[in-house]
């Protein structure tokens, strides 16, 4: 848990959004003041590195259970889209069609009792 | 360590493993999903879907070509159901600013348990809601309190049912 030690008063985003519009220059210099920076991004770096590692694994593994056979882009999904056609949707288009094909309402649904013994997280 | 993968992180694992054999590339936010699917299913974490993931998943599983994916993520994961005091909390949590599905999403992983019903709660939620994350910390301490106060009157094994971490898959420690 972060503390905060004072309030901002621009958001993480507008510096953010500052950082991506400023001269290669700038963003030198910004880093010589801030090099706490350069070692978060050589962090994530080698986050990604032994993230792509992990899940050409998977990638591997997966291939495997479907017989070597690639998935074809043409293979229909659901609503007569075709795979391809889903996964170039856009993030919202997806999230939506998403929403739209689970259909479950969970406050319909009805709370089960569960017995003093069951392990709690704790 | 239970943890329960919100409906975005569980999109994602999916359209990342989808993408994986169709020989597309993921987004980093796809490869990190994929990337704690795989550490959690490594060290033996217990992943949970919501129902509404879960029914999903089902009306793919007709098709053929995608029946190894989902069945591979299936086995990996297994249902939430909403416990007793679910919806209550449900509502309690909203006071705090979240939005319906927030809360309930957020309710499950306290209020919440398997189909053999032999837990209650889990360890951490898996978002890449980083506002849900922040307003959750932000007001940790008064929801603890909150949770704490309604116990009072709850008999075993709601009175030990516990907040959850809500993190995002990368920072999750298994």
């Amino acid at each position: 848990m972060q503390t905060n030690i004072f309030t901002l008063p621009v958001s993480l985003e507008q510096i953010a959004a500052l950082i991506k519009r400023m001269h290669p220059e700038d963003r030198q210099r910004l880093l010589t003041m801030v090099p706490e920076l350069a070692a978060e991004a050589i962090k994530q770096e080698k986050l990604l590195e032994e993230a792509n590692r992990t899940v050409e694994r998977l990638k591997a593994e997966l291939l495997v259970e479907l017989g070597g056979e690639p998935l074809s882009s043409d293979e229909p999904f659901l609503d007569g889209l075709t795979l391809r056609q889903y996964l170039e949707l856009s993030e919202a288009e997806r999230a939506k069609l998403w929403d739209e094909w689970s259909e479950a309402v969970l406050e319909d649904m009805d709370e089960v009792e569960v017995p003093a013994n069951a392990l709690s997280a704790r | 360590m239970r943890c329960l993968l919100d409906k975005v992180t569980a999109r994602h694992i999916m359209e990342g493993m989808l993408k994986l054999v169709e020989g597309r590339t993921v987004t980093s936010t796809e490869l990190l999903a994929l990337y704690f699917y795989q550490r959690a299913r490594s060290n033996k974490i217990t992943l949970f879907i919501l129902p509404q993931t879960h029914n999903l998943l089902k009306r793919l599983e007709h098709l053929s070509r995608y029946v190894t994916i989902i069945r591979h993520f299936l086995e990996a994961t297994q249902v939430v159901q909403p416990a007793q005091y679910f919806k209550r909390w449900a509502r309690r949590l909203r006071e705090y600013g979240f939005t319906k599905e927030d809360a309930e999403v957020l309710a499950l992983a306290t209020f919440g348990t398997t189909l053999n019903r032999d837990v209650l709660g889990m360890h951490v939620i898996a978002t890449s809601d980083q506002p849900m994350i922040n307003q959750w910390d932000a007001h940790q301490t008064a929801i603890q309190e909150r949770l704490s106060n309604m116990q009072r009157n709850l008999a075993l094994p709601y009175n030990r049912a516990s907040l959850p971490t809500v993190e995002r898959p990368e920072h999750i420690t298994i």
